[in-house]
């Protein structure tokens, strides 16, 4: 741990022996269904083993067997390790950082892919002239069966250094873990994902601590591909509304790394931003016709912030909710999911 | 017969295939204009997975564009291989769809937009359903909308999981509009039978007519890779079609049309949702406008055009808030 007490330390790589571009680390944890997508994304990419290592890294799944799929898929070409015990995904995701020993590290959970192209496009923004700590690009969530969903936002027109990035990914979590690549040197300086954070929103705090650290690069291009759980937060934290709670304790977090006289606002703005996407949240609930989530999510915005704007928007959440039982009882068919 | 002759008289007759020549599988027709700088990148999707001139032609057809050489473009890209052919006069774009279905010569036609582009796999996907089911009369996937730079933005909602024959397609069709023009394949024997596009519709919904026009009659096949890209433009969304509220009148008109062939129990079923559609997908462009900082985007001619279209509860409701939002906008700028 480092001094802070609260995150694994990242060693420099030991030994003269040549380091690989790239390390790509797969942390699994009972998706062994997924994986081979995943495999196989990677190793189409694959640009040999000097140069690139790919490393799965299981959290002692307990369903099925990540094992079978890298001896069937990675043909000696990819290497395997086992937790001796279930540590959780914050750790396990250290344990992926300290096995790293290229100077790019892609942390590529066991459930996600690359698209084609991914590894070439995304270190070339490392050989730019700034320090880039980091670079991500966008991505494309898919469901279960790998079918597209949504493409994630476009943070500038073209590809490049961001401008406020700190700013602007210090007031809410809008990247997803396969999009993102850092460097080594940058997670040895930082150490490794927060411990403090159980559920979920480790990830979040680490892209601020890059973003504060120093330059980010956008790439425009959707390379990386993102599976929605189904399973993941639907169930529990959604109806307790403690999914929100989870959000506002990573805020508070984040603070540490903002510069003092920007903290209080960003914080301010960040549990509103966190209220509001929460209503979102509500409103489609009441949309489908679960008012219980609908209703969790309403006073969980409301617990975070109570900012004006989230105040009348939880006004025309609590109208929406009146307006879809009214359109339902009209008769109007209710589109699909 | 009486119920032919009235619909016909609003489309072109397609004429079959003249001459004994071999025809190929497949016609990429091309309509263009004024959009010569993005078809290179069109050309360059198909060519990329060019089945040879036996099994596909490649056909640009120009609807005399005054700004820019799109014959330029297919000579440098095509190499021979694309053929161009240019409207003496400016015809209008349905006009020009028509040319293009009468110029094709294969049996499964693709009418790709000339800023528009195919992912790869595009065409061996999509001859699946059509090659081994002789009923079905289309195929369409899911498309990407990309916005004027080429960026994808969203991709279209997912139908059904897996590749097949669509159950319920017509009456989801019926609703309201759900495709894009590069995602769809017809086969040229069912424009032969169903003629050209509906010179009724001046806008932009007669491929939708079209396409529910073909629901009516056959099966159509489903794929769920998206492997289309519509490139959005601008100009669509404040265009004068919207602010005048013709767009909604015509989308209004498409839906009566639709009952000349529709069976009457669904078009009586549908009719009422495709008109409240009309208005709330209306709307919901409006509120971009107006969320995007448009505070004139809602106008009286809007809301009158919307309210003969429709005045269901839910149109009646909708119209409340979005002339809330609009008294909003307005009182926050003065």
């Amino acid at each position: 741990m480092t001094a802070e007490g609260h995150r694994d330390v990242i060693a420099a790589v030991e030994g003269g022996s040549p380091r690989p571009t790239w390390s790509v680390m797969i942390p699994t944890f009972n998706c062994a269904r997924h994986l081979e997508t995943t495999l196989t994304s990677v190793l189409a990419q694959d640009p040999g083993p000097e140069h690139m290592q790919i490393d799965v890294v299981d959290d002692c799944s307990t369903q099925d067997d990540p094992a079978e799929v890298v001896k069937r898929i990675g043909r000696g070409r990819v290497a395997f390790t086992r937790q001796p015990r279930n540590v959780g995904h914050v750790a396990n995701f250290a344990t992926c950082l300290q096995r790293s020993r290229g100077h790019l590290v892609h942390l590529l959970h066991g459930d996600d892919a690359v698209r084609p192209g991914f590894y070439e496009t995304m270190s070339r923004p490392f050989a730019a002239p700034e320090e880039v700590g980091a670079a991500f690009c966008r991505y494309i969530s898919m469901d279960d069966d790998d079918h597209w969903q949504t493409i994630s936002g476009i943070e500038r027109p073209s590809s490049g250094v961001l401008e406020s990035w700190l700013e602007e990914i210090a007031v809410g979590q809008r990247l997803q873990p396969p999009c993102m690549v850092v460097r080594r040197s940058v997670y040895e300086r930082f150490g490794g994902f927060d411990r403090r954070i159980a559920s979920y929103g480790e990830d979040w705090e680490m892209w601020v601590r890059i973003a504060a650290h120093g330059p980010v690069w956008f790439e425009v291009a959707p390379l990386a591909l993102y599976r929605t759980g189904s399973a993941s937060l639907t169930a529990g934290s959604m109806r307790t509304g403690r999914n929100v709670d989870d959000i506002a304790l990573v805020v508070d977090l984040i603070q540490a790394h903002l510069p003092p006289e920007r903290a209080h606002a960003l914080r301010l703005e960040a549990r509103r931003v966190a209220a509001t996407t929460a209503l979102r949240r509500a409103r489609r609930a009441f949309a489908a016709g679960d008012a219980e989530v609908g209703v969790a999510q309403t006073r969980a915005a409301l617990r975070v912030s109570r900012h004006p704007t989230v105040v009348a928007d939880a006004g025309r959440t609590a109208l929406a909710s009146g307006f879809h039982a009214l359109e339902r009882r009209l008769g109007r068919p209710v589109p699909a999911a | 017969m009486t119920e032919r002759s009235t619909i016909s008289q609003h489309r072109r007759p397609i004429p079959p295939v003249a001459g004994g020549e071999p025809r190929p599988r497949w016609s990429v027709m091309i309509p263009t204009y004024n959009c010569a700088h993005l078809l290179s990148e069109t050309l360059a999707s198909v060519l990329a997975q060019d089945l040879g001139s036996q099994e596909m032609q490649i056909e640009v057809v120009d609807d005399c564009s005054t700004r820019d050489d799109p014959e330029a473009v297919v000579a440098e890209l095509g190499q021979g291989r694309v053929g161009f052919h240019r409207q003496p006069r400016n015809v209008g774009h349905t006009a020009n769809f028509d040319t293009c279905i009468e110029r094709s010569r294969g049996h499964l036609v693709h009418l790709l937009h000339g800023d528009d582009v195919v992912r790869p796999g595009f065409y061996r996907r999509l001859e699946r359903g059509l090659v081994e089911h002789p009923e079905v009369g289309a195929a369409f996937c899911r498309h990407i909308l990309a916005d004027e730079q080429g960026h994808w933005r969203v991709i279209s909602r997912l139908e059904q999981p897996a590749p097949g024959v669509l159950d319920g397609w017509l009456e989801r069709i019926a609703i309201g509009q759900l495709l894009q023009p590069p995602a769809m394949v017809v086969r040229r024997s069912l424009y032969e039978h169903l003629g050209g596009f509906d010179r009724r519709i001046r806008q932009w919904s007669e491929d939708w007519e079209m396409w529910l026009r073909i629901a009516a009659h056959h099966p159509v096949w489903y794929e769920p890779k998206p492997l289309a890209v519509y490139r959005m433009r601008s100009g669509s969304l404040t265009s004068g079609a919207v602010s005048d509220g013709s767009a909604t009148e015509e989308c209004c008109r498409i839906v009566s049309y639709a009952g000349e062939y529709l069976p009457a129990a669904l078009h009586a079923r549908t009719a009422p949702l495709a008109r409240e559609e009309c208005v709330v997908g209306g709307y919901r462009r409006l509120r971009r406008r107006l969320d995007a900082g448009d505070r004139h985007a809602v106008t009286w001619p809007q809301i009158r055009a919307a309210l003969r279209c429709s005045r269901s509860a839910r149109v009646l409701l909708h119209t409340g808030l979005l002339c809330g939002a609009a008294l909003r906008a307005r009182a926050q700028a003065g």
